[in-house]
């Protein structure tokens, strides 16, 4: 296990004017924990690069320290030099950083002003190189290289210098998203390696979802630090250092309201996002009724909404009394299946008296159905001709208005009827 | 712009083979013969042999090496055109205009035609040593050869920021272009001019910014050279052979 209490790079109150007057920083405490993966965010000019210009000594706070491993930065030509050992910066425009005319030779460039000997140095090239992935471009010329090449040239002659924190400065902007995530693949494996890492950055789903601790600077202040979660959970503060939440986070947020999404560890990357959806207990209903459960999703007039309450519904079984014959009726109305039977029309009344068999109900038959089904009873309910199209449309039409779906059965099903409507309207999702 | 990219050539070129040190001393040393040398003979030896080894040893597809042919003859042809009617006593050709006379001389026509071949011989020398040798092997040999540290690193640094300040050049012109910067001559100038102070602008942003990023790997003076071979005996023979040819061609026919 790393030692995560100590601190490598620490600021307090720094200060800092340009030449020009302009504050960019207004007392500044930061620091940077051993093998950390800081990010650190902030609006366009919000001093993001005048701070880390200090950590390597370039710039010389107005007021106030910079501390590398307890010990306040120096500003003679020696500690400097050691500093900036230490501390790597890789800047935003590679062509801004590489001078010599070869890949190669400017890797070279960091180890040679070290003082190294040549088999180091050799040796050092060779690695980064390698560590980057442009080991086969070492002898061209920079200006044939793509703009992600150059960039990983230029972490190749900061990595050639071994330093112990390496801090990139807007690391993914012009960079394909292909690049960008083979770049976070990098920074993965910088990071195992026991570096210290720190992103300059806007990109929030990269802050998000690969820092272990965000720093957010506002107008040349530290405004906020602390774990990414809580940093993009803050709304007002997202708001105000002109952010924005990132979109893992803003819907599983979403899910989470919904129910659809358990509550616990927020996650963040796709993978863990998708381990954490849950399904909850939903129906599917017209909307705009009066209903006794939270609407989760609207789409053409419907909703789906969950309900309080869990139990088991039962179903409705609709039977033409006129088409089935005596056994088969017998054999149905003794199911263990079914717990209550309704004759509804004087056909079916008549029927049953012949069969000897008697009904739960006689009046009120659909209503009396609907009830029990909500209580969890399964229904039979004995009818024929037009009167089972009507039963039929009085469940489902409960189900719309209430929004509570019964599934409803008819036998012996019959092309004339469309199952699929009756469905739909008195759909369950649990079945 | 392919040609802006002959460097791709050498990097790509199996004349590395060679070692550098040989590529550098023959094109030179062919270079120098070509121009001491006072035959057209030895000129046109000189060009046919760099020829040869830029289209076969080299590798360098000879629509490339056509085009770059072009490009200088397209002045040394007027050039050597205009020697054949400048100086001479025979004249070979008269042509009386009414107010003056053209006349073309055999010894003009002889001049001419020397320029021409002593021309193509030095062009194709230095194609030659630019069509296989990288720009960092040629500084690397400057380095070795004790050429003073700050010529060749300001060398460097101004070979590697013509590239990005091209590129900067071409997305200036082109967003002014897009804009209409370019629709008639007064904008012409004008959008000219703007190019030009903002390109020094430019020119001094990136400065700073070098500057920070160099002190931040600890510059200290040194930039790295590639490590160069003592080219093989082998190789020095032959470099001498060829440079021995071409010098007794030069002496025999005259």
């Amino acid at each position: 296990m790393r030692v995560i209490e100590m601190k490598v790079i620490e600021t307090r109150g720094l200060e800092f004017t340009y030449p020009g007057g302009l504050r960019a920083l207004k007392g500044v405490d930061f620091h940077l924990r051993e093998g950390e993966r800081a990010v650190l965010i902030g609006h366009n000019g919000a001093g993001k690069t005048t701070l880390t210009l200090h950590f390597n000594g370039i710039l010389r706070p107005t007021k106030g320290e910079v501390l590398f491993r307890g010990e306040p930065l120096r500003y003679d030509r020696k500690f400097l030099r050691y500093i900036r050992t230490k501390v790597g910066i890789v800047f935003q425009n590679p062509d801004d950083q590489i001078i010599a005319p070869t890949v190669k030779q400017d890797v070279a460039f960091g180890p040679a002003n070290l003082g190294l000997p040549e088999d180091e140095i050799e040796k050092r090239v060779r690695n980064a190189l390698r560590a980057v992935g442009v080991e086969k471009y070492s002898e061209h010329p920079p200006h044939q290289l793509s703009f992600g090449l150059k960039k990983r040239v230029a972490i190749a002659g900061i990595l050639a210098m071994d330093p112990e924190v390496i801090i990139f400065d807007e690391p993914t902007a012009n960079l394909d998203p292909q690049s960008s995530e083979e770049f976070l693949d990098l920074l993965d494996e910088l990071s195992i390696s026991g570096k210290t890492l720190m992103l300059v950055t806007h990109d929030v789903e990269i802050a998000y979802e690969w820092a272990e601790r965000v720093w957010v600077l506002h107008e040349g202040m530290v405004v906020a630090h602390g774990d990414p979660n809580e940093i993009f959970s803050n709304s007002k503060l997202i708001k105000t250092i002109r952010m924005k939440r990132p979109k893992i986070l803003e819907i599983y947020r979403n899910l989470r309201e919904r129910s659809f999404a358990k509550p616990g560890r927020i996650p963040k990357n796709v993978l863990e996002l998708i381990d954490s959806i849950e399904i909850p207990n939903l129906r599917y209903i017209p909307d705009g009724e009066g209903l006794d459960g939270r609407i989760i999703h609207r789409r053409d007039g419907w909703a789906v909404v969950e309900t309080a309450e869990t139990r088991k519904r039962g179903r409705i079984v609709i039977c033409d009394s006129e088409v089935m014959d005596e056994n088969d009726l017998v054999k149905m109305t003794d199911s263990e299946d079914i717990h209550y039977i309704g004759a509804m029309g004087t056909k079916a009344k008549s029927r049953l008296i012949e069969t000897g068999i008697v009904p739960d109900f006689t009046s009120n038959v659909v209503n009396n159905s609907i009830l029990k089904a909500l209580a969890g009873y399964n229904c039979l309910i004995m009818t024929s001709g037009g009167m089972i199209r009507h039963a039929e449309r009085r469940i489902k039409d409960y189900s719309m208005s209430c929004g509570i779906g019964i599934p409803v059965e008819i036998i012996p099903s019959s092309p004339d009827y469309e199952r699929a409507e009756v469905k739909n309207a008195g759909l369950s999702y649990e079945g | 712009m392919e040609l802006m990219n002959l460097e791709a050539y050498a990097i790509k070129s199996p004349a590395r083979k060679l070692n550098p040190y040989i590529r550098v001393f023959l094109s030179v040393g062919a270079l120098f013969i070509a121009v001491v040398a006072n035959s057209p003979a030895s000129s046109i030896y000189v060009f046919l042999f760099m020829l040869i080894l830029i289209l076969f040893f080299a590798r360098i597809p000879s629509g490339v090496v056509f085009k770059l042919l072009v490009l200088p003859m397209s002045f040394v042809i007027p050039a050597s055109l205009v020697i054949a009617f400048l100086q001479g006593e025979h004249a070979i050709f008269s042509l009386n205009a009414g107010f003056a006379t053209i006349r073309i001389y055999r010894e003009g026509v002889m001049t001419s035609v020397e320029t021409l071949f002593r021309s193509l011989a030095g062009i194709s020398s230095l194609y030659f040593l630019i069509l296989t040798t990288t720009m960092s092997e040629l500084f690397s040999i400057l380095k070795s050869m004790r050429f003073p540290d700050f010529f060749i690193e300001i060398s460097m640094m101004v070979y590697r920021f013509i590239f990005i300040f091209l590129e900067e050049m071409e997305i200036m012109v082109t967003a002014t272009a897009s804009r209409l910067g370019f629709s008639n001559f007064r904008s012409h100038l004008r959008s000219f001019g703007m190019l030009g102070s903002m390109l020094f602008i430019k020119t001094l942003e990136k400065g700073e910014k070098i500057q920070i990023a160099m002190e931040s790997r600890c510059y200290d003076g040194k930039i790295p050279y590639l490590k160069l071979q003592f080219p093989p005996a082998g190789q020095i023979i032959l470099l001498i052979l060829i440079l021995l040819s071409m010098t007794m061609v030069s002496m025999l026919y005259r």
